[in-house]
């Protein structure tokens, strides 16, 4: 009788290890003769988690919409350590075109594309490229630059507050660009800055944004991923309006989301897959731009709390920006590291 | 600086977000402690806060009712403490791998579900969060009042509990076989006390109120559930177990303590307190180790901490 007890405790837990594991990929097949082309994507967090998760699996998306003759499929909720594993498993798999949605993973990135030279890698907001490896680098500072100006016009107390994820150079470069656009219109305008160290914990998210509005700021940032739910949800909760990130994300909070920063996920990544059809694609970094889909999304509903005369010098700053008349500066955390580096 | 925040604004916010950020975490450490106490050492209920937090939303969401929302909450956070007392007492399992156990289940689990139920969503699924109650006249008490006295009913039933739960262990038979039975379980069973069943019910009752700090998580902060909702509260509320000597005052001061590093971080971030961020993250962190080494030291947890009972073994 305690043989038999004995185990069934190790039947539990490896049931447990097997309800645990990361949910199931899917694949979609199209009925065509021809030999499909195998697009696989590799997320983090959960594809409907209306950040920066959700963005790469609209992505995706539109590969399946947009091109004929594609197969797609997803592995979501791949915890870091385990991307390397997720990565190779679609590769031996035989996969055509793989793209690693997650700016951390950079070992598992590498080293699959090393070890698999005959399959093309996309790497969304990486930092390194080779030959198979291709990495979409978002330009999201010139959109935050714009939502500055919003802020720094509309803010009644002079005081905005930005919350971010981890300060990593594209966060970075979007935070600088906000801080300008605020600058610009509002010289005495203050900035409250908090990075929460995360871009999952939507509790960090929400006490940050709480506390910033208790400090007086009266329009938020999120400049973020995952904790920017917590960062919206605060603001709603305050009735304080607020700015997202990554994609579109007033649904979050309709009530307070002014716009957000769109990082061109959605658009870049079949942008970068329809290059590799043509026999285009390269070991490069692809620069996603304004027109490109890294760009101020709608103000919705919450166009009218706009005032219009804002609204006009967003779209003539933008239209500068786009004709290069007006270049804003990508001012990384790397970048001004180096700076210190060279002045010592 | 320090003019910015010896501030009535910047102290009443102080306040109300250290009980924000506490009230999780000592809803499930007064739980962990009756579990603790009574010999199981649970260390799922990080996990079990992770589906009290889904079941508490589902509940909510599909009834109508906030009130469901924390039964349903609790229940399913009770079940899972069940779990976890079959692993633990009738197949006496190894307590550290069981807990570890629970919890990666629960993360799956969680997930699981919430697409099962809600499916790929482009809008998440709300419900609207547990208002706060004013209590008349207190809330008049200058500075701490509006603060203290303007919670929800969870925050006032929890800092309710506590006296109760200090009365159950010093005063009751209850509190004697639960201490028994995790200190001595050999004598309580010689004294005619059920050892499995009180550790049934406090292991239980420990998973209802990890159940509970969960759903609070989805129902009294947030009004949705993701799955990133409890980033390591759990596994906070067994440090402060410990740190609170097993003693419900105690567990108060250390769950209180942990807020206020956290609360008084984000406000020390936001007026650009010149460190780096990263060493102001680490502040709730670095305080509480320190704590816990200072007040910790010859510190003793219940004897039969972990230890299955064996009756045979006599």
């Amino acid at each position: 009788m305690y043989k038999k007890r004995a185990l069934i405790v190790p039947l539990v837990l490896a049931l447990a290890l097997v309800i645990g594991q990361p949910l199931a990929m899917t694949a979609q097949e199209d009925e065509t003769d021809a030999e499909p082309i195998r697009v696989a994507l590799v997320l983090d967090n959960a594809i409907d988690d209306q950040g920066w998760n959700q963005a790469g699996y609209e992505g995706l998306l539109a590969i399946e919409e947009q091109f004929e003759n594609v197969e797609i499929a997803f592995s979501e909720e791949i915890p870091i350590p385990d991307m390397e594993r997720a990565l190779r498993d679609y590769a031996s798999q035989g996969y055509d075109f793989i793209i690693l949605h997650s700016s951390i993973a950079k070992d598992a990135a590498i080293n699959t594309a090393t070890d698999y030279p005959e399959i093309m890698f996309l790497w969304t907001d990486g930092d390194t490229t080779m030959d198979n490896l291709a990495v979409i680098r978002p330009l999201a500072h010139e959109a935050s630059y714009l939502a500055g100006l919003i802020a720094g016009s509309m803010t009644e107390t002079g005081i905005i507050g930005m919350v971010g994820g981890i300060d990593i150079p594209s966060t970075h470069r979007s935070y600088e660009g906000f801080v300008m656009g605020v600058a610009e219109v509002n010289a005495d305008a203050q900035v409250l800055v908090n990075w929460i160290g995360s871009f999952l914990d939507v509790s960090a998210g929400n006490e940050a944004a709480m506390s910033q509005v208790e400090a007086g700021a009266d329009i938020i940032f999120g400049n973020g991923d995952g904790q920017n739910i917590g960062v919206l949800r605060a603001c709603e909760e305050t009735e304080t309006l607020c700015i997202g990130a990554v994609r579109d994300q007033y649904d979050v909070a309709p009530s307070v989301v002014l716009t957000s920063v769109g990082w061109g996920f959605e658009t870049g990544i079949p942008l970068v897959f329809g290059d590799y059809l043509e026999g285009k694609f390269e070991g490069q970094f692809y620069e996603i731009n304004l027109e490109e889909g890294a760009d101020l999304m709608p103000y919705h509903e919450n166009e009218e709390l706009i005032p219009e005369e804002v609204r006009e010098l967003v779209e003539e700053k933008r239209q500068e920006i786009i004709d290069g008349d007006l270049e804003i500066p990508v001012i990384d955390f790397a970048e001004e590291m180096e700076e210190e580096e060279e002045t010592d | 600086m320090l003019d910015e925040i010896l501030t009535v604004t910047f102290l009443t916010g102080f306040l109300a977000a250290t009980l924000r950020i506490m009230t999780p975490i000592l809803i499930a450490a007064l739980g962990e402690m009756f579990a603790e106490r009574a010999g199981v050492l649970n260390l799922g209920i990080e996990g079990i806060m992770i589906i009290g937090s889904f079941a508490g939303f589902a509940g909510a969401y599909f009834t109508g009712s906030l009130l469901l929302g924390f039964v349903t909450g609790a229940l399913a956070g009770a079940l899972l403490g069940l779990a976890m007392g079959v692993l633990s007492i009738r197949l006496k399992a190894n307590q550290i791998v069981a807990g570890l156990g629970i919890w990666i289940l629960c993360q799956g689990l969680a997930s699981f579900l919430n697409r099962g139920i809600f499916g790929v969503v482009s809008v998440r699924p709300s419900v609207s969060i547990l208002p706060a109650i004013s209590l008349p006249l207190l809330n008049q008490v200058p500075l701490l009042g509006e603060t203290l006295f303007n919670q929800n009913i969870v925050v006032y039933l929890t800092l309710l509990a506590v006296p109760v739960f200090t009365f159950i262990f010093r005063r009751t038979s209850w509190g004697l076989s639960i201490d028994a039975v995790g200190e001595e379980p050999h004598a309580a069973d010689a004294a005619g006390i059920s050892v499995s069943r009180v550790r049934y019910i406090a292991v239980t009752f420990g998973g209802l109120m990890a159940g509970l700090g969960g759903a609070y998580l989805s129902l009294a902060l947030f009004g949705l559930y993701t799955d990133d909702l409890s980033t390591g509260l759990g596994w906070m509320a067994i440090v402060v177990v410990v740190f609170g000597k097993w003693r419900p005052w105690w567990i108060v001061g250390g769950a209180l303590i942990f807020g206020a590093a956290n609360a008084l971080q984000y406000r020390l971030q936001a007026l650009d307190f010149p460190l780096p961020y990263q060493f102001l993250l680490m502040i709730p962190f670095i305080v509480t180790l320190v704590i816990v080494v200072i007040f910790g030291r010859g510190q003793k947890g219940p004897s039969a901490l972990a230890a299955p009972y064996e009756r045979s073994e006599l």
